[in-house]
């Protein structure tokens, strides 16, 4: 029985181009033969890559501006979509980056669906229905990125499908942020949290009654801002927002 | 070599329960087949119970070799599987039926029974070849061939004499050469080969229904079928032009069915500005256009969300859906959308229509009201709704301004009418409602160069060529602007910003960077004989490099190139765009510019003058 080791080209590369070390994978057997793959990356700086204008006409794209990825991204599904919603309510995520990276891997490129910073780890993950993906592929990629300190997870879209509520309302309220990403909201935001260390929990329309005319839009813009920075906490996850939403510290 | 049914029962006991055969229902037999059938159901079922083959042949009638055989075919395997229930149906095939005689020849003739079988195994690759010709058809190949059982039964013909089959055997010994064996073949690899591979369902939109206005808005383009005219007023002479089709752009909110604002565009495909004129009527309060074309009139409660006493300003939509057309690829409306509303963009997927059905259906809707009129779907010439040959000799009866009546009372209309789905409230009415109690998102207080889509922000150089004595102008779409606003050292050579209107480009409000406003600046006073637009400008100039336009101005020019060609549709179509930029409120008193401009108007082309009425009729005789 035959058998090569697994076999690393970093230091023979890196001396001669500026591109970063492939990565084979080959493991020779007389009964077995695993088809080695081989994972090329131009830049491992997560930037949106452009989307090419057959894909954007031919898939059912999405286009969203957020705030933890501060542009306009691009996704290539619904999917995709009530991800990027989730990232930003979640306050454990600092960043994220839909389309980060383009790989080669042997002949093709591939792009993975999103890069996320969450507690100081970076993440790539895959959206694929059924969280079905070829496990070659898998691998080659588990392998190349743990070699750059990311872990690679394959994520199945109908986890997202089944928070569609949630996401959407999550997509309700980023939209406001969005459009108040000038707005300075501190101080609204230090009287609103004050109010709810006194009171439990309190009903959006009742926030919003006792704000001034002209201030209303200032108190809603606080009030989420302090929702998605994880300061306070709403059931979202069931029912549309509405007036009769509450929120508790 | 197989065991007798007697072994097959001793080593599969479970096999003695009836129950558990699989059921035949014996209506769907034949009735001549049904007798034997159920009598060979009580032949197996005294069996199983413990009678003996011989006992039970007696007490149906039935000799101890047809019992034994009945019960053979039915509990031994063949192939692989125990026929059980089906092996009890008279006659019935349990073996795939496979030719043992050689072929039929001119000199040997037989049967042809599965012959066209054996041909399709014993021929080398014949079948492979067949198969691919299939595939190629099926999947649209570009070497593919649309195939009918005629082209495919020649196909094997010739694939046959390919591979040197003897001319005088089968199917050459039947009269039609096998096609009717060819034909049930072509159709059942068709049917094998479209559901070979399941389509795995892929969810495109959302799983959850919405219950909220606002959360989702179509739009979507339309070519209408009305052909129109355009009569064009110069010193009290109406010329009548025939038009192309429109253009009709819509937008409407799922939800409550509810239309928000239409465009029409006398172009042939709309534009990125077009657009972004529909997104300015979506949000801009206006009263309800009042209708000029007499006849036409508005129903109860007819109105738009703009129209309305209190209109809702600011509305937060979050998802428009669009198509993939590539005028909406355009930066200006992804910027409009995504950066100044905040909203989801969506461009759907190609060739899915039904991806926007509740657009779709109101295109429909409109149909059946625009299709009174002499009209055209495009579908073939025998098209019933096609104008007559001799009505389209002439200008058509329908102006552009009634088809725009027409259009916005049938819209208007809609929005006021009750529905039963919407709980017997019109669309208008839902939308309040909803609105009145859901939470909605309102766009925060937005300077008025952001909420406006027409007007734009340009950095632009600000130059001075000093040898020229002349004074610091910018460059703006190939025109050089000049005004008060510019005379200052610091500017020269150096980045401000402009803002213009996209429907009335003849003056610029300049900006520092830091914001602070510095004036205006205008354009030549050629270019400001008449309000135009950024695609005016365009055309202009794109048509300067082929053609040089005549006229006191390029405007005019442009005008007078128009009219020399007003026969076409296509330029009709131009000249009624140009001539309502020209004619806009901003404007000044265009129609004596124009008419200072013989060349404007073309005498020839007026109508006829009508004479008097005679109320003598001339007769042959005379």
């Amino acid at each position: 029985m035959t058998q090569k080791c697994l076999r690393v080209n970093a230091g023979a590369f890196l001396g001669r181009c500026k591109i970063f070390p492939s990565f084979t994978i080959g493991v020779l057997e007389d009964a077995v033969t695993v088809t080695a793959v081989r994972v090329k990356a131009e830049s491992l700086q997560p930037i949106q890559q452009s989307t090419p204008v057959k894909l954007l006409r031919g898939a059912d794209c999405y286009l969203q501006r957020g705030l933890k990825f501060p542009s306009c991204g691009i996704f290539h599904s619904y999917a995709e979509l009530l991800h990027a919603c989730l990232l930003e309510a979640d306050p454990t995520v600092s960043a994220y980056v839909p389309q980060p990276f383009r790989f080669r891997i042997g002949k093709r490129l591939y792009t993975p669906d999103c890069y996320v910073v969450r507690a100081g780890n970076a993440y790539v993950f895959e959206l694929k229905p059924r969280g079905e993906f070829d496990p070659a592929l898998t691998t080659a990629l588990t392998e190349f990125l743990a070699f750059h300190a990311m872990e690679f997870g394959v994520l199945a879209n109908e986890a997202f499908y089944a928070r569609e509520i949630e996401a959407t309302n999550y997509l309700r309220i980023l939209q406001v942020l969005v459009t108040a990403r000038d707005i300075q909201t501190l101080e609204q935001e230090r009287e609103l949290h004050a109010r709810f260390v006194i009171a439990e929990t309190i009903p959006l329309n009742q926030i919003t009654e006792q704000a001034e005319c002209g201030n209303l839009s200032r108190i809603e813009i606080a009030l989420f801002r302090l929702l998605f920075s994880g300061k306070l906490k709403a059931d979202l996850a069931s029912r549309p927002l509405s007036h009769k939403t509450e929120f508790f510290l | 070599m197989s065991s007798g049914w007697g072994a097959v029962l001793s080593e599969h006991p479970e096999l003695r329960d009836f129950s558990q055969w699989p059921q035949v229902d014996p209506l769907t037999l034949p009735e001549d087949k049904r007798a034997h059938f159920l009598r060979n159901i009580r032949l197996v079922s005294l069996v199983l119970i413990g009678n003996t083959a011989t006992e039970a042949a007696k007490q149906v009638n039935l000799s101890v070799p047809s019992a034994t055989r009945i019960l053979q075919r039915s509990l031994c395997e063949t192939d692989g599987e125990r026929p059980l229930t089906k092996g009890l149906i008279p006659n019935q095939r349990l073996r795939p039926d496979h030719r043992r005689q050689p072929l039929p020849t001119l000199t040997n003739p037989r049967g042809s029974r599965s012959a066209m079988q054996h041909l399709l195994e014993t021929v080398p690759l014949l079948q492979q070849r067949l198969d691919e010709v299939i595939a190629s058809f099926l999947k649209h190949r570009a070497t593919g061939q649309n195939l009918t059982p005629k082209s495919f039964h020649k196909a094997f013909l010739r694939m046959l004499a390919d591979t040197k089959h003897p001319a005088d055997a089968y199917p050459f010994t039947e009269r039609k050469l096998g096609y009717e064996s060819v034909r049930r073949y072509f159709h059942r690899r068709c049917a094998e080969m479209l559901l070979e591979r399941p389509v795995p369902k892929r969810i495109i939109r959302s799983v959850t229904s919405t219950e909220q206005v606002f959360d989702n808005v179509e739009i979507d383009a339309y070519t209408t079928d009305i052909i129109t005219r355009i009569d064009l007023d110069f010193n009290g002479q109406l010329t009548p032009l025939r038009l192309a089709r429109a253009t009709l752009l819509l937008a409407t909110e799922t939800l409550s069915d509810c239309h928000l604002g239409f465009q029409l565009c006398l172009q042939p495909q709309p534009s990125q500005d077009d657009i972004l004129r529909l997104f300015s009527r979506m949000f801009t309060p206006a009263p309800l256009p009042v209708l000029k074309t007499p006849g036409i009139e508005y129903g109860t409660n007819a109105g738009f969300p703009t129209s309305l006493p209190n209109p809702v300003a600011h509305i937060g939509v979050i998802k428009f859906h669009l198509d993939n057309a590539l005028a909406h690829l355009a930066h200006s409306i992804q910027h409009y959308l995504c950066d100044v509303l905040g909203a989801t963009y969506n461009l759907g997927l190609p060739a899915h229509p039904k991806g926007r059905n509740v657009i779709e259906f109101c295109f429909r809707r409109l149909c059946r009201h625009l299709h009174q009129f002499p009209s055209t779907t495009g579908s073939h010439s025998h098209d019933p709704v096609r104008e007559s040959r001799t009505n389209h000799k002439k200008p058509p009866a329908i102006t552009l301004q009634g088809l725009e009546d027409v259009i916005t009372a049938t819209l208007a209309t809609h929005n006021g009418t009750p529905q039963f789905r919407l709980g017997n409230q019109s669309p208008l009415g839902f939308l309040q409602a909803k609105y009145a109690q859901q939470w909605t998102r309102h766009l925060p207080e937005l300077e008025h160069h952001q909420l406006n889509p027409l007007l734009r922000r340009q950095r632009v150089t600000v130059r001075w060529i000093r040898k020229e004595k002349r004074t610091p102008h910018i460059n703006f779409y190939k025109v050089r602007y000049t005004g008060q606003a510019l005379r200052h050292a610091d500017f020269v050579n150096k980045q401000i910003t402009v803002e213009f209107h996209v429907d009335d480009i003849r003056t610029l409000k300049c900006y520092r960077n830091t914001g602070e406003f510095l004036g205006e600046v205008k354009a030549p006073l050629s270019w400001q004989a008449h309000a135009h637009s950024l695609t005016t400008r365009k055309r202009i100039y794109a048509l300067n490099t082929t053609t040089r336009l005549a006229g006191v101005d390029p405007l005019t020019g442009y005008f007078s190139y128009l009219l020399a060609k007003k026969e076409s549709p296509k330029y009709a179509m131009e000249i009624g765009r140009v001539f309502r930029e020209f004619v806009s409120e901003n404007a000044p008193s265009t129609e004596q510019s124009i008419a200072a401009h013989p060349r404007v108007l073309d005498q020839s082309t007026s109508l006829p003058v009508i004479p008097d009425w005679q109320t003598l009729v001339q007769t042959r005789s005379e």
